[in-house]
């Protein structure tokens, strides 16, 4: 079974350099895939429902692979 | 076997906690089982999935309904926290800033997720143990992710005074550790096999099963405590 996120924790979750609103994105399995900030145009992964909040980890909103 | 006394904390019910370097989540348990909802936060994804498992496990409380403690854990780090000013109730941050050299920068930004009002626990390593250890072995400051600076408890106070929190009290824990630690640094850091550092190992396993042992290691912790804890309150504006 996919790892989800908690909505609640996912809810007061902000962007680490910001601290703006994150939109959720889900994959295919419908898990929460990527949390987006488009203040700063980048996305960070969420890992096996672990969200990854490092902003040297976050990905362009511009890369293909985002 | 916790280094922050959670009582001294006054973890309640529907608080909101952040553990900062929650490692494999002992205090986040700890949090969950006093009915809070718990956030841990560490680097290390493989610690991550050892607390997010025991989070997990905890919070499935059945017959909680909608009252029941939330908790998850997140990859991040205590210098950009992904949260709004004020948002946690209570904080702990465990055996982190030992590792960090802008320990200031650290307890700023904790503070500043922290409510008016709000208490955070703090630990350090004391310094009579590190001077100790740094004298048996040098490689247990000198290799990666090693200590980088042995703390006097008045730099941690002060630098929590100057990030806004009123410190009221300190503690002291691992005890039993003090001596562990230093058989390591003299027969060896990265070697277990000898026997008197896997007998001493055996020890604390059964040490932290057994209440006896735990009474007897809280006397000793005003003896020779391996660990120091902080405890304060942020103040409603500025520096107290």
């Amino acid at each position: 079974m996919t790892a989800r996120v908690d909505p609640e924790l996912l809810r007061i979750l902000v962007c680490p350099r910001c601290k703006g609103e994150l939109a959720v994105r889900h994959g295919d399995d419908g898990a929460e895939a990527w949390l987006d900030c488009a203040a700063c145009a980048l996305a960070y992964p969420v890992e096996d429902g672990i969200p990854v909040m490092l902003v040297e980890e976050a990905t362009s909103l511009s890369d293909p692979r985002a | 076997m916790l280094t922050v006394d959670l009582e001294r904390l006054q973890i309640e019910p529907g608080h909101w906690l952040l553990d900062a370097g929650c490692g494999g989540g002992r205090h986040c348990f700890g949090a969950l089982d006093r009915g809070a909802h718990v956030v841990g936060l560490d680097l290390d994804p493989e610690s991550l999935r050892v607390a997010r498992a025991g989070i997990a496990e905890r919070s499935r409380s059945p017959g909680a309904g909608r009252n029941r403690p939330r908790g998850g854990v997140l990859r991040g780090d205590v210098f950009r926290l992904p949260y709004p000013d004020d948002t946690f109730d209570r904080i702990i941050c465990a055996e982190v800033m030992e590792h960090v050299h802008d320990y200031a920068g650290a307890l700023r930004e904790l503070v500043r997720v922290l409510r008016p009002g709000g208490r955070i626990g703090v630990t350090i390593p004391t310094a009579i143990t590190e001077h100790l250890y740094l004298r048996l072995s040098r490689a247990y400051f000198e290799r990666p992710g090693g200590h980088i600076r042995i703390f006097r408890p008045r730099d941690l106070a002060r630098a929590l005074a100057r990030a806004g929190v009123r410190v009221e009290g300190v503690s002291f824990a691992h005890a039993l550790h003090s001596p562990y630690w230093a058989i390591r640094c003299a027969l060896g850091l990265d070697d277990e096999s000898p026997f008197l550092t896997r007998s001493y190992r055996r020890f604390l396993i059964h040490a932290s099963q057994s209440q006896l042992c735990s009474r007897v290691e809280h006397a000793l912790d005003w003896i020779w405590p391996k660990s120091l804890v902080l405890y304060g309150t942020r103040v409603a504006t500025g520096c107290p």
